[in-house]
């Protein structure tokens, strides 16, 4: 079994919910993202890049860990912290990272995270503090995974959401997609969601160039793709559509459950 | 006993202890107050000044010994009496070395692991196997020559083995890794072993320079002939360096146009990185029948100079550049680079970036001192342990 | 399945669980994983997951679930229990990181009353801080009138019970509701003036069902970012969506078609479609016919339509008051038709076009032409290419959109705040409502005119809890508070004025604080009291006198309906109020009992301690009394998770106007609380009006929908100099970061942004200015100035600054963005005044600036990306 997950770029509206539900779970301190949703070239949410026809465009690209099967990170680990787990998932046990910090310098998403710091809880109500996150450590074969406050000087990033996935609940940023441009399974099975989601259709990978076989597949957009100047019966569209309400619950939007 | 350390030996020594009480205060105060209290790095820029360090000393370590080898596998007379300096020079190198990474650590408490879970496959890991080696053989090596073994010759050629190997693997451990292009070449693991060559190159010659002062005609030739080694050295690292920017601008990546405009921002280091040593070559070169004991010394620390900064833009374009570019997914776009998540929102106000101009802080500044003293330290008790030894 | 992971197996964890301590082992065994290995690995932590309702002044309420830890809100994930499985999940980045101001430092822990000598705001015990706001409001109320007190509240379906508590409390002391939906700008007065009622709305699951979207002026991958991927649906099924904005946004990255259009100028561009699909036979007659104005005839000298009694031979058929008859031409007949105003449908023989000479009562006749014929005369100045020219699309363009939009059905035009908030909105909207008319998609699942903005609108009664027994009713514009009285008003207003505030939430010191009025008006002491419910330390809570700190929506009882989407629910508490805060329920009862001890018979009687089953109570009651909408729902049912509102079409969704398309019922339908003859008098003839007669539609030339441009009726004539001086158009857009102001302090959110306020600009405006991205710039015009980090944009139109709304006063140096902005009235929204309906209306994009330099270079490096 190979965990894997599918990101729709079609379906992907930016709003990072993905990111945000993660630091949330995840009691990341501040200045720590494991999850990040940018477009790529411009400077701010909401702004748009020139594509090489003078067209403005504004394509929303979330990265995280892309838990990748020849995981730079872990071959460069001097004492094995880093490590590839049954399911898949590349995890960091926090008892064993020595903070040397190659991997970062070996990860060309730039995904892996340092605690340069003590982890401050947020100022909380009537000048108490206020930590956030899922409340208990996580162990895996008696590895510390996750813990909701992180020693300081070591490496952190996504999990796959170890904690949760060990109890068959899907990662945070995938059960909290607002668009469903988020699929998580086994990729090794042809009747996971993500293998059916993924079936027939053209994924590509990031940084595909460093050997690295992510496990994070992306779907192209279509932004641009149709020919504006098409009628929409030029779509296969009957001109009449679901008028009659006794016919409702037609098959539009299929979520590709 | 009093004869074992003489009292010039002694004031450096002290001054030695001092420096590295000094640079321990510093790594205790990052080891307590926290990196992000005491330095200027962040996960963009994560590797600093004390990785320059231990990169820096690995070399020089490396030069020392392979200048110890060279003197006493070529049996060049007027040279012999160098061979134990440039011997402790290489064990204090690694030492230096040794303390800078162990300095640089952001976990030392588990640094265990490093011996019960050591991950074979990293070439951090075979860094630290050849540098644990090459202390040994660096330390056989001083014995070897104190004691005056016969073997001495053996041990020295597998001195020069671990010299080669240690600089080697530490290239690759720069190199390996395909994330930053700046250091994913295969000319780095080359030109890391003719850093050594020129580290342990302008050591001789500085040391020679010096005591050429006090010797006779003998001795200037030998420092003339060791400079004209040493611009060679100098010369074939230039043409690497040069050799890789080319590769780089021939690449026309998204990742090398950016490392090459991280270059360019830091055309100042990278000017002095080439430019003191070739200067320095040019005029041992022109000037090698003419120069004092004095301005030949002069080259030889412009060459050093010069290795460390090469150490120091070994980090610069690497973290000043970006390591994850993407264009659009489905139609002709140049290729932009991606943000990262800085961990210093707290402290600084910015969440993401994707550069980060690094100044060391005054405490990182400090903390190489402990390295510096320690590889001193180490040498001048070297030094002294090699004396007893002889009696 | 197998050991997968499927969304399915996370929303049966997320209902079922609803939710006991992670409740994940009985899920392990489903999906053929032993329990107790997964069990074993990850011991659930102590705490419980409850669910709640996330219900800001955002209208998604959004089914959420939080983690409760130690009595504190640790993790919050969406409920995704919606039993419309495409539904799920649904919730956003602001309401999942909420809990970070829950338990924030900038919670308000007691009331806060300031202290008359310094000035400074002290916390205070419940008791006096109740003594003291009732003692001001009544002595306000004895030298004023009771109607000098102004009420703000957010979005009433955000909550019922609490926030109806100072809404009952408002109808109990007669003070003055203030609209929020015209004060927000969120009233699209074209729904009234042409459909006769506040709005109706496709629900966001219908969006799924239209094959061709067209979007004017919305954004709603951010604006209603959980409903959002309905559209992606949409175009996954084959449907086409374009979207009309001037500037790329993420909407138009999602849609098929990115339409470029100059600002303000959508009207032109609708009518010219109109004219295309008109011109080329395209348009649905029978529709036009059966349910429009369109063959009503026009008295061509008076501009008036003409009255069946006024016409020989034809009499008013029998209807209530607010009705009238009007004549159509029956061709069948080939004479004047009195036109039945209480009946919709089986008019085809209707004339659409013509000239008829019709012979009045009175003698003589008159000279007549129907709706439709005077429509295609106005027309005529609006050919494809003279609409290029003023809209800046191709009109190849306008003409395909024309016909796409007229054959691909069902067709749905999202009529955006951004289009309506000028001006001349409601033109836009006139004209856009025309295109759904026309090609006969209104009535039809998927297709049809929805603007969704503010989502005032109610779909059950709830005149049982927020109309007292004895009730003072009163309501007022802001818009005269800052202009004065105008001499074409209609609306009530307060002889004093306004005189005191009451705030329920909202941040109206940052948010409404147009032209820098408020906070002038309090310190000037025009504006002599202003007392606040709130639950974090605002803008607002400084410029209280009194603040009643109160409860989130994750520590009280409430029940949430916004229209937005069908479902009922409830927020449940799952930990304390801070220190002494209270929910608003109690507050308001204590604060009525203070200020009119006569009034304790009409409110619920219970100690703090009992307010949440004294909100379950009220629950009980709104939902008994709600009527048929959902009378059939029980508190209990709530409990267990969402319920839906019922409808009268058939299908699982509901249709707007419905009953008007498929059963004959007149327009309009009712605008809730108002009974239906309050409203229906905005379309006597009970059809889909757009031809408007009353006089001042006459003077003004807006009888027909048509183009009016941007500041000429408003910046320009109030000042020609404007013109030169302020060049640039100025946009305080919706944020990603935050709903209008509040999430504005949200930890995460400020990350997200790297703690930057921001003014966006076209790179070629920019440069043309001498600013480069990275500056320091400030927006500025007569009236206010705000500051920011400049970031250019390509994809944005020249000529625009754009300011991202909500952004507090601190992080712009006590600058407010709205300060720059001026609540102009457009005459014709003052013909009729029911407020929320027909009613002056925020026009906040009807505003000129210009820019200046004030640090080169001066903002984060990170801007400068």
């Amino acid at each position: 079994m190979r965990y894997a997950m599918a990101v729709d770029l079609d379906r992907c509206i930016g709003c990072r919910t993905c990111a945000v539900i993660c630091k949330d779970h995840h009691a990341q301190p501040e200045g720590i993202w494991w999850n990040r949703v940018f477009v790529p070239g411009a400077p701010e949410y909401g702004t748009s890049v020139l594509g090489d026809d003078g067209q403005p465009r504004m394509e929303f690209l979330p990265v995280s860990c892309q838990h990748c099967e020849d995981a730079p990170c872990q071959s460069v680990c001097p004492t094995g912290a880093t490590y590839t787990d049954d399911n898949g998932s590349v995890l960091v046990d926090y008892e064993r990272c020595i903070g040397c910090r190659y991997c970062m310098t070996a990860c060309p998403y730039g995904v892996r995270q340092f605690n340069w710091g003590h982890a401050e809880p947020l100022p909380g109500t009537g000048g108490t503090e206020y930590s956030y996150g899922y409340p208990v450590e996580y162990r895996q074969d008696g590895r510390l995974v996750y813990m909701p406050s992180r020693p300081e000087g070591v490496v952190e990033k996504c999990t796959f959401c170890v904690q949760y996935t060990s109890q068959r609940i899907e990662p945070a940023c995938c059960a909290g997609c607002p668009g469903n441009a988020r699929i998580f399974g086994d990729i090794d099975d042809p009747d996971s969601e993500i293998s059916r989601y993924l079936e027939g259709r053209e994924t590509y990978l990031l940084g595909e160039e460093h050997g690295t076989h992510p496990k994070v597949y992306y779907l192209k957009s279509t932004r641009g793709t149709e020919d504006a100047g098409e009628l929409l019966s030029s779509y296969g569209l009957s001109a009449v559509g679901a008028t009659d309400p006794a016919a409702q619950g037609t098959e539009a939007g299929k979520d590709g459950e | 006993m009093g004869a074992l350390i003489s009292k010039k030996q002694l004031c450096a020594l002290i001054a030695a202890l001092v420096v590295t009480t000094a640079g321990l205060a510093a790594w205790i105060a990052q080891l307590t107050m926290g990196l992000l209290a005491t330095t200027n790095l962040s996960n963009v820029f994560c590797w600093g000044l004390l990785i320059g360090m231990f990169a820096f000393c690995v070399g020089f370590g490396a030069g020392g010994q392979l200048a110890a080898s060279y003197i006493v596998l070529s049996k060049r007379p007027e040279l012999q009496r160098f061979a134990l300096p440039a011997q402790v020079a290489g064990l204090g190198g690694a030492i230096g070395a040794s303390v800078a990474i162990i300095a640089d650590l952001g976990s030392p408490e588990n640094i265990l692991a490093m011996l019960l879970h050591l991950n074979v496959v990293s070439p951090l890991a075979w860094d630290m196997i050849t540098l644990t080696l090459f202390i040994v053989a660096s330390v056989i090596g001083i014995i070897a020559l104190a004691r005056q073994w016969k073997s001495t010759p053996i041990w020295m050629a597998l001195g020069a083995v671990a010299a080669v190997a240690l600089q080697v693997i530490e290239g690759l451990l720069f190199a390996l890794p395909s994330a930053r292009v700046w250091w994913h070449s295969v000319i780095v693991p080359i030109d890391f072993l003719m850093v050594a060559v020129v580290c342990g190159l302008a050591l001789v010659q500085a040391m020679s320079a010096v005591s050429a002062r006090r010797g006779g005609d003998d001795a200037m030739a030998a420092v003339r002939r060791f400079g004209r080694l040493l611009a060679l050295a100098i010369i074939v690292h230039v043409v690497l360096a040069l050799a890789e920017l080319a590769m780089l601008a021939f690449e026309g990546t998204a990742a090398s146009a950016a490392t090459l405009a991280a270059v360019g921002a830091y055309a100042p280091l990278y000017a002095a990185e080439l430019g003191l040593p070739l200067v320095a070559a040019v005029l041992l070169l022109v000037r090698a029948g003419k120069a004092g004991a004095g301005e030949l010394g002069v080259y030889a620390a412009l060459a050093i100079i010069g290795m460390f900064v090469h150490r120091l833009m070994l980090l610069y374009p690497a973290f000043a550049a970006p390591t994850l570019f993407s264009g659009l997914s489905n139609q002709p776009s140049a290729a932009w680079a991606y943000p990262m998540s800085t961990g210093l929102y707290a402290s600084s106000g910015d969440a993401f970036a994707m550069t980060q101009a690094y100044l060391p802080s005054p405490v990182e500044w400090a903390s190489i001192l402990l390295p510096i003293g320690c590889a001193v330290a180490v040498a001048l008790l070297a030094l002294v342990a090699a004396k007893a030894l002889r009696k | 399945m197998g050991s997968d992971i499927t969304r399915r197996t996370f929303v049966k964890a997320g209902s079922a669980a609803a939710l006991t301590a992670m409740g994940m082992g009985a899920l392990g065994a489903a999906s053929g994983i032993p329990a107790a290995k997964a069990l074993a690995e990850s011991a659930p932590p102590e705490g419980e997951w409850v669910r709640t309702t996330c219900a800001p002044n955002c209208t998604g309420a959004c089914g959420m679930k939080a983690f409760v830890h130690d009595g504190q809100i640790k993790m919050i994930s969406q409920a995704a229990d919606y039993p419309f499985e495409r539904y799920n999940p649904r919730g956003c980045l602001k309401g999942i990181s909420i809990n970070t101001m829950i338990h924030g430092s900038e919670r308000l822990t007691a009331p806060l009353v300031r202290n008359e000598q310094t000035g400074e705001l002290e916390e205070t015990d419940w008791d006096t801080a109740l003594d003291v706001a009732a003692q001001k409001l009544r002595d306000i109320a004895e030298k004023y009138g009771p109607d000098s007190i102004g009420v703000i509240w957010q979005v009433q379906g955000t909550g019922h019970v609490q926030k109806g508590a100072l809404v009952r409390l408002t109808n109990m002391m007669g003070w003055s509701a203030i609209g929020g939906y015209e004060l927000n700008g969120d009233l699209p007065m074209f729904w009234p003036e042409t459909f006769g009622c506040q709005s109706e709305e496709l629900e966001s699951y219908c969006w799924e069902d239209s094959r061709y979207t067209m979007i004017f002026g919305s954004n709603p991958m951010v604006t209603r970012l959980p409903d959002s991927h309905f559209l992606n649906y949409s175009r996954e099924a084959g449907g086409k969506v374009v979207c009309f904005d001037p500037n790329y946004s993420a909407t138009a990255e999602k849609s098929t078609e990115w339409v470029r259009i100059k600002p303000d100028t959508d009207a032109a561009f609708a009518l010219a479609a109109a004219r295309v699909i008109i011109d080329e036979g395209l348009y649905d007659q029978p529709f036009c016919k059966n349910f429009t104005d369109l063959p009503l005839l026009i008295d061509t000298a008076t501009g008036k339509r003409l009255l069946a009694r006024d016409v020989a031979g034809l009499s008013a058929i029998d209807a209530p008051d607010y009705r009238e008859t009007y004549v159509a031409w029956d061709e069948a007949a080939g004479a004047p038709v009195a036109v039945a105003p209480e009946h919709l449908g089986g008019t085809d023989a209707y004339a659409l076009e013509g000239s008829f000479e019709v012979s009045l009562a009175g003698g003589g006749t008159a000279a007549a032409k129907t709706s439709f014929s005077l429509l295609r005369e106005s027309l005529d100045a609006y050919d494809a290419d003279s609409a290029s020219a003023v809209t800046d699309v191709p009109a190849d363009t306008i003409r395909r959109i024309a016909r796409e939009c007229a054959t691909v059905k069902p067709m749905h035009i999202i009529f955006g705040g951004s289009a309506m908030q000028w001006h001349h909105g409601d033109l836009k909207g006139r004209a856009c409502a025309l295109l759904a008319a026309l090609t006969g998609n209104i009535g039809q699942l998927g297709g049809g005119i929805s603007t969704y903005v503010g989502q005032y609108k109610t779909r059950f009664s709830t005149a049982s809890w927020f109309i007292p027994p004895r009730p003072k009713r009163a309501s007022a514009p802001f818009h005269y508070a800052v202009n004065g009285r105008t001499d074409t008003m209609s609306a009530t207003f307060p002889q004093a004025g306004l005189k005191a505030l009451v705030v329920g939430w909202g941040n109206p010191f940052e948010q409404h604080n147009v032209a820098n009025w408020l906070r002038s008006a309090k310190e000037s002491g025009e504006l002599e009291c202003v007392i606040c419910f709130e639950f974090q330390h605002t803008k607002t809570v400084d410029y209280s006198d009194v603040t009643f700190a109160s409860a989130s929506w994750y520590e009280k009882t409430e029940l949430v309906i916004t229209p937005l989407h069908p479902w009922v629910q409830i927020m449940q508490p799952m930990v304390d109020p801070p220190g002494v805060a209270r929910p608003e329920l109690w507050t308001c009862k204590e604060l009525a009992c203070r200020i009119d001890p006569s009034v304790a018979d009409m409110w619920p009687e219970f100690g703090p301690d009992e307010a949440e089953d004294a909100a379950e109570e009220v629950l009980r009651t709104l939902l008994a009394n709600g009527g048929d909408t959902i009378n059939h729902i029980t508190v209990e049912d709530l409990k267990a998770g969402p319920c839906k509102l019922a409808h009268t079409n058939p299908g699982e969704k509901k249709v707007p106007f419905w009953e008007q398309i498929h059963e004959g019922q007149p327009f309009p339908t009712v605008s809730r609380p108002n009974a239906l003859d309050v409203t229906a008098k905005f379309v006597k003839s009970g059809r889909i009006e757009f031809y408007k007669d009353e006089d001042r539609f006459l003077e003004m030339g807006e009888q027909l929908p048509c183009y009016k441009p941007a500041f000429e009726d408003t910046e320009y004539a109030a000042d020609p100099e404007a013109r030169e001086k302020y060049p640039f158009a100025y946009l305080t857009r919706n944020s990603l970061f935050r709903v209008h102001a509040t999430y504005c302090n949200n930890p995460f959110m400020l990350e997200l942004q790297n703690n930057t306020p921001k003014v966006f600009m076209n790179p070629d405006d920019a440069a043309a200015k001498g600013l480069a991205q990275g500056d320091v710039v400030e927006v500025f015009n007569s009236r206010g100035k705000v500051n920011g980090a400049l970031v250019t944009d390509p994809g944005m139109y020249p000529g625009q600054v754009i300011f991202d709304m909500g952004w507090w006063s601190r992080y712009t140096g006590d600058e407010s963005y709205n300060s720059l902005i001026f609540p102009w009235i457009n005459p014709i929204h003052e013909i009729y005044y029911v407020s929320s309906v027909w009613s002056p209306n925020m026009a906040w994009n009807e505003c000129v600036c210009d820019v200046r330099l004030l640090e080169a270079g001066g903002a984060r490096e990170e801007v400068i990306a």
